[in-house]
């Protein structure tokens, strides 16, 4: 492993709060809720849809930004080209595709770079401030500890297939998706079964006030975002409604 | 003190691992290990005492735990996490967060200790332990070595009296078990309690003070450290023990010491392979290659500098057994893996004296039994396991594999009810089905006892008489004595000819 990734911080430079990146998460989810089309609320959503890229780029993943760019401006030309020029069956597919880009990509892109730049115990501080039951911090901190974990998984299973040479499942979907699950299924129990008989014996689950070692703030770079972030989307609200595209 | 008294148990639903008539005193400071073959009841007899059983797997226990005066069952289980800490076999499955800091913190944390307090703890158990490298990482890119290192800070953070090892080593190479038993000696030096369950017994050879072998889980014997460490191999291969004393030349095998009895595997020269060889050319490769956009640029010679991977040629005969040593990190697995065709931007090629064998077309070739066999097994029972890898389905033919790897008789089962070793060899059985001609081995003895290791050396012999060429990569001396023709050893991408 070369020394530039050693020394690097997780959380990036710009080290948001986790309460901020929650408030993106959840200010995003209602603009992908709400869908349109066009007029001034679409140039909204495109805007807010290059914050979270924006934000990736700073974090020095620049090569992830511009391959998400080209991704959406290549499904948004698409779907303009199709709607015109291709009929049919064809050319309901062709827009199926590009109205699923453009709906999940940015929201992966968001959760992934809220996801990769928390730490747990950040989130656990996080969760506490905010008076939630550890219940639920629990859950969450394992599911955000979980996604590397299936991550990996998941790529040592595609090469095991890539070697049987059964990656297209010998062209029945229903199998291609069995190999995949089956394996990864087996392996996530045997983890996560290990993962909490470690936790528990760390004293994880204990009824006592859990101490919070992480410093977390919000500094002016968080009312910044979640600013910018709250009034694009009243604005969004708003102009959607006028457009027609929300009833009330 | 640990008192367990008249102690007998059962796994809910489970005739195996269970416990008979255990009656052990172990007292303050005292260095215990605990060995015998798998499945005798070792790692469930460290869950006793850590709280594991009753609090975490259910079962049948009669008899009594006591740590300190204290019933084990009685409490709950994070009032134990101050008094006993444990550091578990796999390193990737036992931590918390994704970062390390994160995780040193996280017990005391959980227990509500003081900020301040946790704090001083942190730095005290980063210098104790040299994890000052390791601070501010994310876990994940850890190697298994490292991890461990973290696990063993994460309980030393939690100030226990009692540490609980069980089986550390099993996926850690030479350097990291080297530093393991430092720490080990360290909390033996702070008058810890410590209770190891393991199944390499050289490192702990000069560190424990009494050793309890048990038997389909009964306690057998005792030995105290001076009668332990004088028992020969036969002795404890008797006892499906893996040997106490690790030769001095495979010390200096593994670190590269006697650097007169090895070389550099060099093209000298350019031979073609006759009838009864193969050349592996231009293994070149790099996690890290330079940024690019859209496309992977293919790694050829010339990218040598940044390669991590460097093996220009190496020429290999029909039916050897290659065990491929080197420490974590130094390419044995990326070896492996670009030699079955996993890595895309490699270039490497196999040839033989009709063919040229390269990229993707590898997969065919070569096969890789991983090291967590679970991977690789796709179906609901063994005999369409095998069918899978057949370009034509026979089933006669497949009857006709299992039947040579003793496996006929469960071919109706689920792979997944089978046991370690017998995924193994169904994984096996799938490749010879595929008809692989070089068969891959990544560190298949990680984590087993001496007679399982026997056991797949013999398998190794028996795949090398059928025409296959096998390569090993291991961490176990014992596994290169039993059964491989040549060793190579790799460092820093580069291979060295071990003689």
């Amino acid at each position: 492993m070369s020394n530039e990734r050693k020394n690097q911080d997780i959380t990036g430079w710009v080290h948001l709060d986790p309460r901020s990146k929650l408030m993106l998460l959840v200010l995003f989810s209602v603009v992908v809720m709400i869908d349109v089309v066009d007029g001034p609320a679409y140039i909204i959503r495109v805007i807010m849809t290059f914050i979270p890229v924006v934000l990736v780029c700073l974090e020095g993943k620049i090569h992830i930004g511009v391959r998400f760019t080209l991704l959406f401006v290549a499904a948004s030309w698409l779907q303009i080209y199709a709607q015109k020029y291709v009929g049919g069956v064809a050319g309901m597919l062709l827009l199926f595709l590009c109205y699923m880009i453009m709906q999940f990509a940015p929201t992966i892109i968001t959760v992934w770079y809220c996801i990769s730049t928390t730490k747990i115990s950040e989130f656990m501080a996080a969760m506490n401030r905010m008076h939630l039951p550890q219940g639920i911090a629990i859950s969450i901190a394992v599911m955000m500890r979980f996604f590397p974990t299936l991550g990996e998984e998941y790529s040592s299973i595609r090469d095991a297939m890539r070697m049987r040479g059964i990656g297209l499942g010998g062209g029945k979907v229903s199998k291609m998706v069995e190999y995949r699950m089956i394996p990864l299924l087996f392996s996530c129990i045997s983890i996560g079964d290990e993962l909490s008989a470690a936790a528990v014996t760390r004293g994880l689950g204990a009824p006592v006030v859990r101490t919070d070692v992480s410093e977390i703030r919000f500094r002016f770079r968080d009312y910044m975002i979640v600013s910018t972030m709250l009034i694009l989307t009243i604005l969004y609200i708003i102009f959607s409604i006028k457009g027609g595209n929300v009833v009330l | 003190m640990i008192e367990i008294k008249n102690v007998n148990y059962h796994y809910a639903g489970s005739e195996n691992n269970g416990l008979e008539n255990i009656n052990l005193n172990i007292y303050d400071g005292e260095c215990v290990l605990l060995c015998g073959a798998s499945g005798c009841g070792k790692t469930t007899l460290t869950r006793l005492v850590n709280g594991l059983i009753p609090h975490f797997f259910k079962g049948e226990l009669a008899g009594e735990v006591m740590i300190n005066g204290k019933v084990v069952s009685q409490e709950e289980i994070y009032n134990l996490a101050g008094i006993v800490g444990s550091v578990f076999q796999n390193p990737r499955s036992q931590f918390f967060s994704v970062d390390t800091d994160g995780e040193i913190t996280f017990g005391p944390e959980n227990i509500g200790i003081e900020k301040k307090e946790i704090l001083a703890r942190k730095d005290k158990v980063i210098t104790e332990l040299n994890l000052e490298k390791l601070m501010n990482r994310s876990l994940f890119e850890l190697s298994g070595g490292e991890k461990q290192k973290i696990a063993c800070g994460s309980v030393a953070a939690l100030l226990p009296e009692i540490v609980i090892l069980d089986e550390p080593s099993s996926n850690l190479d030479y350097k990291s078990i080297k530093k393991l038993r430092d720490i080990i000696l360290l909390w033996k030096s702070q008058g810890k309690t410590i209770i190891i369950s393991e199944h390499r017994l050289w490192y702990l050879r000069n560190v424990i003070d009494r050793v309890i072998y048990m038997e389909k889980g009964r306690i057998e014997k005792e030995w105290n450290h001076e009668e332990f460490a004088k028992l020969n191999a036969e002795e404890l291969a008797l006892k499906e023990l893996r040997p106490v004393d690790v030769e001095e030349n495979y010390i200096n095998r593994f670190f590269g010491k006697n650097s007169d009895k090895e070389e550099q595997i060099y093209d000298k020269t350019q031979n073609e392979p006759a009838d009864n060889e193969m050349v592996l050319r231009d293994f070149f490769f790099t996690y890290h290659p330079k940024k690019y956009l859209l496309f992977r640029k293919k790694i050829s010679p010339q990218d040598e500098k940044i390669c991590e991977l460097k093996i220009p040629y190496l020429k290999v005969r029909k039916g050897e057994i290659i065990g491929v040593i080197g420490n974590n990190g130094s390419g044995k697995s990326t070896f492996l893996r670009c030699l079955c065709g996993l890595e895309k931007s490699c270039i490497g090629r196999v040839e033989t004296c009709d063919r040229n064998v390269y990229g993707t077309k590898l997969t065919k070739l070569c096969y890789m039994v991983m090291q967590d066999v679970n991977h690789q097994l796709f179906t609901d029972s063994v005999l369409s396991e095998v069918m899978l890898s057949m370009e034509k389905p026979d089933e006669n033919i497949a009857d006709g594999i299992l039947k040579e790897l003793d496996l006929f008789e469960y071919r109706q089962k689920h792979p997944m009810a089978l046991s370690g070793g017998q995924k193994q060899r169904v994984a096996i059985a799938s490749a010879m089905a595929a008809k692989a001609e070089i068969m891959l081995f990544d560190e298949p003895t990680s984590g087993l006892d001496y007679r399982h290791m026997k056991e797949v050396s013999g398998l190794l012999k028996q795949l090398s008489e059928q025409g296959k060429t096998v390569f090993v990569s291991t961490h176990d001396p014992e596994l290169l004595e039993l059964c491989c023709d040549r060793t190579i050893r790799i460092e820093n991408g580069k291979a060295y000819e071990v003689f």
